[in-house]
């Protein structure tokens, strides 16, 4: 019985897809703001995977009615809060970013999400001196900075 | 053959249950069953199959060998089968397989007709505060999608509807996914 139940397993496990599904994956958000003096690097976690899509044999005559298009996008977010160090009071050195608590593969959402194909990653290189922070222990909702 | 070997253990291994049942018993026999149902979605074995398996359950249930435990399983592992069958289910979970060409079967009369259906690559992450400065309505969260698309088709008509046969696909620009 037991050689049966792992015969079964072995080859259901060889024979299953290995792509990476759509999960939250950690991240490094950088934050320069030009009045603050450093470049802050905020670990975060965001959604990053596969979806399924289908395309339409008859999108000509029916449109999108036919169509199956996904992407992978947050489920259920968390929004946390960061000071910015070395900056100025009258700059607003709070700094909100959201966390993935769970993603799923789903429509984009226009009144909340910029939709696009490949956005510019040039917002995320830094010009100045890198600083890290790290959530204060026992505080998930609010990060002291170093 | 090797189904009706399957089935017959599944069989047996209910009909021994009873008073005294070791632990092990129970989850080789649980294990059995989730095994099972995941060949079954995978590789999509008839349904009558399956229903055929299920009535020998519920006929054991009536002599009072299988606990409802294992019934409710059975139950379960049926609902998911069937919610399988529906071709628009999201496959996100349950394993991806990449965007290529596969056989539409409801055109594929005369000659096959294909159709570009798989998992495309996407993410949703913070929008950088420098991005964020140039939006007319700024938004917290950036998407980059991809779907899986034809690159090449070519028109036919089948029964007098004109389609596109899929010839080659890829991963490209999504222009139906906003809501």
């Amino acid at each position: 019985m037991e050689a049966t139940v792992f015969n079964c397993w072995l080859f259901f496990l060889m024979f299953s897809p290995a792509v990476p599904m759509c999960l939250p994956t950690d991240f490094t958000l950088y934050v320069e703001k030009p009045e603050c003096e450093f470049c802050v690097a905020i670990n975060t976690t965001i959604c990053m995977g596969f979806c399924y899509s289908r395309d339409s044999n008859m999108r000509d005559i029916l449109g999108p009615r036919f169509l199956v298009q996904r992407g992978c996008t947050y489920d259920k977010v968390e929004y946390h809060t960061a000071i910015l160090p070395g900056c100025p009071i009258e700059a607003n050195p709070v700094f909100t970013y959201p966390v993935a608590l769970s993603c799923h593969c789903s429509a984009c959402r226009t009144d909340t999400d910029e939709c696009a194909h490949r956005a510019s990653m040039d917002g995320t290189k830094c010009t100045k001196p890198v600083r890290r922070i790290y959530p204060y222990p026992g505080h998930s909702n609010y990060v002291i900075p170093f | 053959m090797g189904w009706i070997r399957l089935e017959g253990l599944t069989v047996s291994s209910v009909q021994r249950h009873g008073e005294g049942d070791t632990f092990s018993q129970h989850g080789n026999t649980l294990s059995l069953y989730f095994c099972f149902n995941f060949i079954v979605l995978y590789f999509h074995l008839p349904l009558s199959l399956y229903l055929f398996l299920y009535f020998q359950i519920i006929a054991t249930t009536a002599m009072g060998s299988l606990k409802s435990p294992g019934l409710s399983l059975l139950l379960l592992s049926f609902l998911l089968y069937i919610a399988d069958s529906y071709p628009n289910i999201d496959l996100s979970n349950m394993g991806c397989e990449e965007c290529t060409l596969r056989k539409n079967n409801l055109f594929s009369r005369d000659r096959p007709v294909y159709q570009c259906m798989g998992c495309c690559f996407s993410r949703a992450y913070p929008t950088p505060l420098r991005a964020m400065k140039t939006m007319n309505i700024p938004k917290n969260i950036t998407s980059e999608a991809t779907c899986c698309v034809a690159r090449h088709s070519y028109e036919i008509e089948i029964a007098g509807i004109k389609v596109r046969n899929h010839t080659d696909c890829h991963c490209s620009t999504c222009y139906f996914h906003k809501i």
